[in-house]
Parts: structure tokens; sequence; C-alpha cells
């Protein structure tokens, strides 16, 4: 199933409003107060028209079909009718217009204000929270939330807008008749909003199953081989047989509450029609006394308890929509207001700028010595990480960080691009504590390149870019020379025009690999990170990579979590590490001598090596 | 057409109640404004007005004197809007048994042929797109058969009935109120075209926009590594406006048809008041005639706005119900089955058999013939895509051999019965599958009724068994997509518990220790045949190691058999296994002289 999907279900369960939550919405969604203005005076505009047209039909009723008719103003009304028409057919455009326009607005702003926000939000943030979480909140959420205020906005002016023009005008005709209508409403409205909303669970659950539906069907594809293997054919059949009878009662659950909302609400608004007439009728006839009734006085009232009946399951239906989407404003709240743990205070800021507003010009060039010093740092409060680390690493020099998954060897690195801060101790660059320079400055001099290669949707050209905005078509194919990536790239139809596709799946693994080194190139770092692969590539990308990797490390102080047995051999200082700590560290030949933790890493990465290359 | 109406077929009787009911709901409504008509006219103006009531109603009202009549019809009112409630939620209720019914059927048909589609299908399918098939398609189809369907014979139902209905009052109405409706049609139509059209540039921008958030989200490393948020924010903010802007058109668009439309509308009310009126100063009509028309006027045009829709969704309809014929035209493997039972011990013969992909040009397997006595272990060894895998693939009859004969205990594979084929030969894939199961139920998910403790039996023959105890909930942690993520060698082994418990006469390893240590590995097999002496165990496999402890080792180079015997026969003779021996055997060795060489 779907990530997004399945973080929309965590769901909505109906809420209580808090008021809280809304108000910083709306705080949000003022920014369009001129569009909300209007949008709320055509609503109100369309109510008045819907109230007035039946009057303006029994006076016709009056004028023209009474005892007495009166054809002389037949031009007149004509008229009236007419321009109500044209009154209608603007207002409608009026209030779709805004209500649409209100919609996308509210909608581009909740998702902007998310968006920056999250570039703000450090890399810790991305850790804990899962991607899917984050791309609900940018897309069903903001959606959902973007939708009750402008549509639902709409609703709820509407109905209550008609609802009083239409108790208004009934109260001025004639008020005991209009007593009929005010004892209905609120008996209407509380089956309303019982109806909404027991239907509303019951589709819950029919979503629910068939979400369990869509998940069978992903396994009958994915596991199908594996189905065959063991003979589940039947079995597997079975169960899904169980699950699309429960899928057809549950719907037929949530369709048979739907199928009896209207039906309830149309006789119980009949019911008042009925009244009406009698009562009316009665009045007219003189059998009821003090109520004066005319035949059009009629005709308005059973026009307007007809015209009830929408507002009412409006009203019920916008109640509703708000407390699901309760669940959504909060969220978006969330993550709007979450606490920023890493950032640049304000002196800092002062000399080194924003992340949107940089002070470049105040950027001091780094050389590229690294310090850590007693560093402790826990993700969480109960496991330290890494203990007391201590590190000093010249300029240009390359490290090779060894150990197993889990040692530490992504937290040395994380601290070091200031992902994360330490718990305590130092960090030092260029002998500067690096709190005392801005994140930006830091992550404008360093090179990363990913374990797994990461690119983004355009061309290559913009891929290889992204480590230098303002990068000449030189400096690119220059960079991508570099990288050994140029002769691909051209071989391409679209040479370095070529789309890449989402996250570069266009490109074969080892392509991307090139390009992300590219990118890392023409950046120019002081300071280099290499996270290795693991996976296997193609032997000969393998080769073209290790050739690419040596000669840019080259004069910069370079940071490798390091897997493959040439990368760590070469390198200048080896670390091993186990359970944060430095256990061993030396040269390549000197940890060989030690026969310890390094030995046995070695050993056992030398013969997987041979032995894939035996069959390959 | 014929594809789409198919799955309708079963529920015809049903289809054809709910029709009827489509079509009776509004024609009852027609009656509706009736009562008060004949209140407005009968007994309060006193005249003796048309009215389509049924006679016998009316001369049952006329027998009342006013008062009383009034509320009689009152009454009659609202017991009339009773029932025709009643038929509504019959009608709802109908409508959904018959659109479940379908969706059921569709979703039963398309899992159980899917289930049963061929290993190849299965190999190459585009699962994305065959998901899809099975969930929005069907939904698409549902919807069109039980709402649109009927929704057609609705509108041309109310427009006759309302034709009718109007022609009794003044011919002259009903022409106006006709003239109206084919301009509300085309518009809609018009509409609804380009609607369905930007829907689909407005999805195109949307994915464009989702995409961006994703990358940058998945991304953050990089965006952030790189100081790029600036020029993130920027990006984002070029597809956040072209999105808006797209929907901005799409409402513009809403706003002029909703508005012209609902203008137009409501001129006709105008035209048709405005013509009643005249009608009146000519005594040719009364009060009730025209709130009379009025009500069919707005029974009679929204139905018509929504047909311009329907023609859309119609069209979209029959794309979907040919995307779901496309995967049931797909011939189902069970088609070419055996038919014989015969009792599998374990003795296995290949002679002279070729494979070949219908669709390659050269042959995958050539000429492969060995034999496999009862008991034996015999191990595969080749380079990556040399044809290992499909030697066992087609001993599964998951693929058909091209030529040649394959016997088992002497009866021809492809005269056995698939089912009872893979019941009795076991194996174990590359890549195991684990259902959204709990560890419990994978590894009896074959045999339902087995013990606990064969459940424990098997995890501990395939070294599983302290890994899951290490689980905060042991064997009751799910796995698959919402559960536990387990390593590669934990589900390896998990699948190898599955197939353990079942105690088969052949079991396969399809390389399917390869992400398990070879000590385990080792202790694996070994347990293995501590346990069953007669189990025939084939053995796919990288690791020399492995392969040396079998009893026959066949070596495969390029589809065909290059040599075979035991080890001491195969480590003496130049080839692909004594090179690989060579490799593979002194690799400790060769570490140590590396380190030496090194260290001095």
């Amino acid at each position: 199933m779907d990530e997004e999907l399945e973080y929309e279900e965590l769901d909505d369960k109906p809420q209580k409003l808090s008021s809280s939550v809304w108000k910083k919405i709306i705080k949000l969604v003022l920014k369009r107060k001129r569009h909300i203005i209007i949008m709320i005076i055509s609503v109100i505009m369309l109510a008045a028209l819907d109230v007035l047209t039946p009057l303006l039909n029994s006076e016709v009723i009056k004028v023209f079909f009474s005892e007495n008719p009166d054809f002389s103003k037949k031009w007149f009304f004509i008229g009236l009718y007419v321009l109500g028409a044209l009154l209608y057919m603007i207002t409608i455009y009026l209030f779709l217009r805004q209500a649409g326009h209100v919609e996308v607005e509210v909608g581009y702003e909740i998702r902007k204000e998310a968006f920056e926000k999250l570039q703000e939000l450090p890399f810790s943030y991305y850790d804990k929270t899962p991607s899917g979480w984050i791309m609900a909140r940018l897309t069903s959420d903001s959606r959902k939330l973007s939708e009750i205020i402008s549509w639902g906005m709409v609703d709820l002016f509407w109905s209550i807008f008609t609802m009083l023009g239409v108790l208004v005008m009934i109260y001025i005709t004639n008020w005991r008749l209009a007593l009929i209508i005010t004892f209905i409403t609120p008996i209407m409205f509380i089956v309303c909003v019982y109806f909404t909303k027991t239907i509303l669970i019951a589709y819950r659950s029919v979503r629910k199953t068939n979400s369990k539906i869509t998940g069978s069907f992903n396994e009958s594809i994915l596991g199908a081989k594996t189905t065959k293997t063991l003979c589940l054919e039947d079995s597997r059949y079975n169960e899904f047989k169980t699950l699309t009878h429960t899928m057809k009662n549950e719907s037929l659950k949530a369709i048979f509450r739907s199928s009896l909302f209207w039906p309830i609400v149309l006789v119980m608004g009949y019911i008042g029609v009925a009244l009406t007439l009698g009562i009316g009728s009665g009045g007219i006839l003189g059998y009821i006394g003090g109520i004066a009734v005319t035949v059009e006085v009629l005709y308005l009232f059973i026009n307007y308890t007809t015209l009830f009946f929408d507002p009412v399951m409006a009203i019920a239906r916008v109640l509703s929509d708000l407390q699901q989407a309760q669940a959504s404003a909060e969220r978006i709240i969330d993550l709007i207001e979450t606490k920023v743990d890493i950032y640049d205070t304000d002196e800092v800021k002062a000399i080194y700028g924003t992340f949107l507003n940089p002070k470049r010009e105040n950027w001091e060039p780094l050389e590229g010595y690294v310090e850590f010093r007693n560093v402790t740092f826990s993700y969480t409060q109960k496991e330290v990480v890494l203990k007391n680390f201590n590190l000093t690493v010249k300029k240009g020099e390359t490290v090779a960080l060894v150990g197993t998954t889990g040692a530490g060897k992504s937290t040395i690195i994380n601290l070091l691009c200031r992902f994360y801060e330490p718990t305590s101790g130092e960090i030092y660059i260029d002998s500067k504590n690096y709190k005392e320079r801005s994140i930006n400055h830091l992550h404008e001099n360093l090179g990363y390149v990913l374990q797994t290669p990461h690119l983004f949707n355009g061309t290559i050209k913009e891929n290889i870019a992204y480590g230098k905005i303002d990068a000449s078509m030189d400096e690119i194919i220059e960079a991508a020379k570099k990288a050994q990536a140029h002769e691909f790239i051209i071989s391409l139809k679209d040479g370095y025009d070529t789309l890449v596709g989402e996250g570069g799946s266009k490109l074969s693994l080892g392509q991307r690999q090139l390009i992300s080194f590219a990118r890392a190139i023409i950046k120019d770092p002081k300071i280099l990170i290499l996270d290795e692969a693991t996976s296997s590539i193609d032997t000969e990308t393998e080769k073209l990579i290790q050739g690419v990797m040596n000669n840019f490390m080259k004069g910069r102080t370079t940071f490798i979590v390091a897997h493959r047995l040439s990368t760590i051999i070469d390198a200048d200082k080896i670390l091993v590490i186990k359970d944060g700590e430095i256990k061993e560290s030396g040269t390549h030949k000197e940890l060989l001598k030690q026969e310890g933790i390094y030995y046995n890493l070695y050993k056992k990465q030398f013969i997987k090596e041979q032995m894939d290359n035996s069959i390959k | 057409m014929k594809k789409l109406l198919k799955w309708a077929k079963p529920f015809i009787f049903l289809l054809l109640v709910i029709c009827l009911l489509t079509i009776i709901v509004p024609v009852t409504y027609s009656y509706v404004p009736q009562f008060i008509k004949y209140v407005f006219d009968n007994v309060l103006e006193q005249k003796d007005a048309v009215n389509t009531l049924p006679a016998f109603l009316i001369n049952f009202f006329n027998s009342f004197d006013p008062i009383k009549c009034v509320i009689v019809v009152g009454i009659s009112l609202v017991i009339f809007q009773v029932l025709r409630g009643g038929l509504m939620l019959l009608n709802g209720y109908l409508k959904g048994y018959y659109a479940e019914g379908i969706a059921q059927n569709m979703r039963n048909k398309l899992f159980r042929h899917i289930g049963n589609l061929s290993f190849s299908y299965h190999n190459n399918v585009d699962s994305g797109d065959l998901i899809q098939r099975c969930t929005s398609d069907i939904e698409t189809i549902k919807g069109f058969l039980s709402n649109q369907l009927p929704q057609i014979l609705y509108i041309f139902a109310s427009l006759i009935s309302g034709a009718i209905q109007m022609a009794s009052i003044n011919v002259g109405i009903m022409l106006i109120t006709f003239c109206v409706i084919p301009i509300n049609f085309i518009a809609s139509a018009i509409y609804f075209k380009y609607v369905s059209r930007k829907f689909d540039e407005i999805e195109k921008v949307e994915a464009n926009m989702t995409t961006c958030i994703e990358e940058n989200v998945n991304g953050a490393r990089v965006v952030k590594a790189f100081a790029r948020e600036k020029e993130e924010i920027e990006k984002f903010d070029k597809k956040n406006t072209t999105y808006k802007d797209e929907v901005e058109k799409m409402n513009r668009a809403m706003a002029y048809f909703w508005g012209f439309s609902d203008g137009i509308t409501i001129l006709q009310y105008a035209v048709t008041i405005g013509y009643c009126i005249f009608l009146a100063e000519k005594n040719l009509v009364g009060v009730g005639d025209i709130v009379v028309c009025i009500s069919y006027i707005s029974m009679l045009v929204y139905p018509i706005r929504s047909l311009g829709r329907i023609i859309g969704d119609f069209g979209k309809s029959i794309v979907a119900a040919k995307r779901v014929d496309e995967i049931l035209s797909k011939d189902d493997e069970y088609v070419i089955n055996g038919t014989l039972k015969p009792e599998i011990k374990g003795n296995i013969s290949f002679k002279n058999v070729s494979f070949k992909f219908d669709d390659a040009e050269s042959e995958l397997l050539n000429n492969i013939s060995f034999d496999i006595k009862a008991g034996e272990t015999i191990a595969i060894v080749g380079k990556t895509g040399c044809g290992k895998s499909t030697i066992v693939h087609i001993l599964e009859r998951m693929l058909e051999y091209t030529s040649g004969s394959i016997l088992i205990d002497g009866v021809e594979l492809k005269d056995i019965d698939k089912k009872w084929l893979r019941k009795h030969i076991g194996i174990v894939l590359q890549d195991p599958f684990l259902y959204n199961k709990t560890i419990m139920e994978n590894v009896r998910i074959s045999s339902p009724n087995k013990s606990v403790d064969d459940v424990y039996r098997a995890s501990q023959m395939a070294h599983v068994h302290n890994d899951i105890l290490n689980f905060d909930k042991k064997y009751e942690t799910l796995v698959g997509e919402k559960g536990v993520t387990l390593s590669g060698g934990q589900k390896q082994r998990l699948a190898i518990a599955r197939m353990l418990i079942l105690n088969k006469p052949v079991l396969i390893f399809d390389d399917s220790l390869s992400a398990v240590d070879t000590e385990t590995d080792q202790s694996i097999r070994n347990s293995i045949k501590k346990y069953s002496k007669e189990t025939t165990t084939i053995i796919i496999t990288h690791r020399i190691t492995t392969a040396k402890e079998a009893d026959k080792i066949i070596v495969l180079e390029n589809g065909c058999i290059s040599d075979m015997g035991t080890h001491a026969d195969l480590a003496n003779r130049d080839g692909l296994y004594a090179s690989l021996w060579k490799i593979q055997g002194a690799l400790e060795e060769e570490f140590l002289n590396l380190v030496e060489k090194e260290v001095k």
C-alpha cells in the first residue's frame, strides 16, 4: 500500500473542535483576506437571492392569479425575473470563482509555509519522521484543509444566511405559520447530524477493508511465485473471498445508512409541508381563526419549507467535515510549529546571514582541519552512541571509518555535517568551534557523496549544477570530465539535457553515482565525505568510481565510511569504530599487525570480495 | 462495450428492478406538486382544474368537505412521500447490492486469475499497473454500471414523464422548457470534456509537485549538505504556483459553466412564468399550473446537466473494462496440466532437456541430462546467469521444458499434476516472499494444523528460532509490509523453516542460503540431513564449500552441463569447478599470504 495513503488512514476520527488550532489556521489564511471577504459577500448574496425568489414568485401569484389580476404590471415582473436571472449568473460566477480561488490560495499558502519550515528543520527531524508522514501533511492534509476553508465556509455561510433569511421572511409574513418550520428544523438538524456521523463511521470501516483488499492484491502479485511454490493459491483465494465478502457487507451497511438518510429528511420536510398546507388552508377557508393566510402566502411557505432541507443538511455536513479536518489542521500546525533544535545563534546570523539571506561576503574560506574534542552523543536519553570521542584530522588527510552497522560511523559523519550537534564536547573546524560559524557556511564547504546517490528530477546539467548554482556550462563539463561522467553523458541522445527521471531512475546506479561525484566536484569542497556503497555495482563502474575518488580526495580532508578493501588500504588513517569508541586506529599495515578487530573485518571482507568475483 | 456490460450480466434481473425504481422515483415525484396543486385549485379556488393524480384519488378527495379534504390530502401527501421514501431506500440498497456484487465478482475473479497466471507472466509484470487495474479500474467500472447506467435511464424517464405532464397543462409551456434543455446539455457536454482533460493536466502538475516534495524529503541529506535550502524553496514555489494556476484555470471554467448554466435555468423559470402570466391573462392557466411547472423545470434541468459528465465517464469505463479484460484473457497456467498423482520418492532423471523462452532466440538450457537417486544430495554450480535456476523452475513446472524428457520416479513430468508436484517437491526461492502475517502463521502457512512444537522444530532446524525469540513479540511478530523488517538472512531462514515443516521428499535450495554465513549454512544443511536421510536435496550455490559435500555436483556453463561428478573427481579435473575451488577453497590461505606480504 501507498505510504501516503497509510498516513492518511491514521486518521481522522472526528474530534472535538479546538479553537486554538483553528485560530492559527485562520491566521494563516487571513493573508487572503480580500478574496475571503468577496467570497462571503457573494455567498450572502446568493442566500438572499434564494430567499427572495420564492417571494417574487408568490408576488406574481398574488398579482396575476388572484381574484382581481392586474396585468398592467406584467412587464415589470418579467423584467424582475430577467434581472434575477442576471444577478444569479453573476453571484454564482463570483462565489464559485472566489471559493475556488480561496481554496487554491490556502492550499498554496499551507504548502509553502510547511515546505519552508521543512527546509529550516535540521536533518535530525527527517531521521525521526517517516517521509510518508511528511508527504501526507503537504498533500492530503493541505488539500483537506483548503477544501474545508473554502467550500466548507461557502456551505456554512450560505446555509446560515439562507436559514436566517427564510426565518425573517416567514416571521414577517405570518409568525404563526412560521412556528411549524421553527419546530421542525431542530429535529431535522439532529437527524442530519446523527446520520452524517453514522454514515461517516460506516464508510471509514469500508475504507479500511478496502485498503486490506489492495494489500492482498499487492501480496498476491509480489508473492505470486512463492504462493505457487507453496501451492497456496486456493487458501489465499479463500482468504481473499472472505475479505471481499466482508467488504460487501460493510459497504451495504454504509449504503443502507446513506440511502435511509435522504428519504427521512424528505418525509420530515413533507410533514412540514403538509402541516403548512393544512393549517394554511384552514386559515384561508376560515376554519382556523387568527391565521390570516392567502393563497400566495401559503405558496411562499411551502416553498420556504422545502428550501429549508438543504441548509440543514449542509450545516450537519460541514460540522462533521470540520471535525474530521481538525486532525489535519493539528498536524499541519504541529509541523509548522516544530521547534528547530539545531540553529545558528543571533550573533552568528549577524555575521554569516540566514539560510534565506546568506552574507557570503563574510564567509571565510576553510582549510580543512577537523577536531573532535571529548564528543559524547546520544540520539535518545537512554543510549549513548558516542562516548568521549577524540579525533584530530589534518588538512588533506583521508580517514576511513570501519566497523559493523550501528557501531557509530554514521553518527560521526552526522555530527561532522552538523546534522546533529554533540550532546557534550565540541567539534572544531580550523580551530574554531563550528557552532560559531553558520550551518550554511559549513555545508557550502562540504562535499558529500552518498551511498545511494540521490538525484533530483530534472536534467543532468541541473543535477551537476546543484553543487554550484551559478556554474557555467564549461564548469559543468569540466566537473563531469573529472568525474569520468562526461563520456556516458554525451553518448546519451540529449547529452547534458537528458532528463534523469524521478530520483534519477532513468539512469543506472553507476551513472547516478558518477553524476553525484560530478555534483560534489563542481563544488570544490575543502571537506569531503564519502559514504561508500555496500551494494555491488558492476566491476567496471566500480573501478571507474575508485579512480574518480582517488583523484578527488587529493588535497581535501576526507572522511570515508569504507567497505571496499581498496579504499580502506589507501587511507592515511583507519579508525575501527565499535560501540561508539575508537577501538583501533592506524594505517592498514599497523592494524593488520595487531591482528585485532580490523584483522578479522578485513579477512571477512577479503573472502567475500574474492568469492563474489569468482562467479561473476 | 461488451466487455463492460458483461459484468452486469449476472445481475441482469436486479438491474431491471433498479432501472424500474430509478424511473418510478422521479416519475412519482411529478405527482407530489399535484397534491398541492389540487388543494390550491380545487379547494382554495374552487375550480375544476386539470390534475394528473389518478381519478380514484381525486374522487376520494372530492368526497370530503373542504377542510377535511385538506387534511386528507395532507396526510395522503405524507403517506405518498413515505412510500416514495421507501422506494428510494429500496433503490439505494438494491443499487448498492448490485454495485458491490459486481465489484466482489470482479475482485474475486481477478485475484483467482492473477494467482493462476504463469510464472513467466509474474516475472515480467509491472506490479504498479496491475494493482491499479485491480483497484481503480474496478471502481470505475462499478461506478459506471451502478450509477451512470441507471442515471441515463433516469434522465430519459424524467424527460418523457416531465414532457407528458407539462403537455397536459399546456403544450406551449412544455415547448419553451424543452427549448432550453439542449442548451444546457451542450454546455455540460463541452464543460465536462474540458474538465476531464484539464483534470489529467492538473494531475500531472500535481504529481510533479509531489515529486518535488518527495525528492526534497527523501534527499534531505543532500539538500542540507549542499546548502541548497533556499533554491529548494524557490524550486518548490515554482511548482506550487504552477499547480495553483492550473487549478485556478479549472475553477474559472467551473465558475463560467455553473454561472451560465444556472443563469440559463433561472432565465427559463422567468420565461415560463412570464409565459404563464400571458396565459393567465387569457385565463388559460391557474395558480396550480404555474407552481407545478416550476417544479418540473427543476426536475428536468439537474439530470440534464449531468449528462455531459456521464458521456465522459462512459469512455473511461470502457477503457477500464478493456484493461481488466486484458488480464483475464491471459492464460491460466493450469490450462496445461497433468493428471497423474504418483507417489514421489525422489528419483529424478533429466534426458536431453532443453528450454527456451517463447520470445527468446536461443536456448537457455541445452541437452541437459543427469540422474538423481532418492536420498541423494546434488549441488549445481555455475556462474551468474548460466541457467541454474531455470533447471529447478522446470522441475517445479513453473516453466515447461521445450524438448527432452524428465522422469520423476519413472513418471513423465508433464503428466504429473502441477499442484501435486509442488506439494512434494519443495523449493526455497532466491528472494523468498513472506506474507503480511505473524511469524507463526508464516511458518505454518501451508499447513495451518501443524502444532506450535512443529513450528519450533522447523525454525530450529532452519537456525532462525533464536532470532525469533529476540523479537519483542517472538513468534507473534508481524512480518511483511506493515511488520518488522527482517534481514535478508532471516527471511531466507524463515522461508526454509516454512518448507521444512512439511516433510517433502525433494527439497530445492535456489541459492537460498546466500545471505547467511558459511557456518550457519553448514549447520542448517547438517540438521536437514540428520532429520531425514531419504530426502533428495538439490542445492544451487555459489559456495564451493557447500557444493563440495554433495553426492554429485553438476557444473553448468552457458546452459550446458560442462562437467559432473563428486568433489574429488571435479577438483582434480581442469575446468570451471576446479578453478572455483582453487580460488574459493584457498581463500583463507591466500589471505594469510597477503597479510604476510603487507605487514612486511
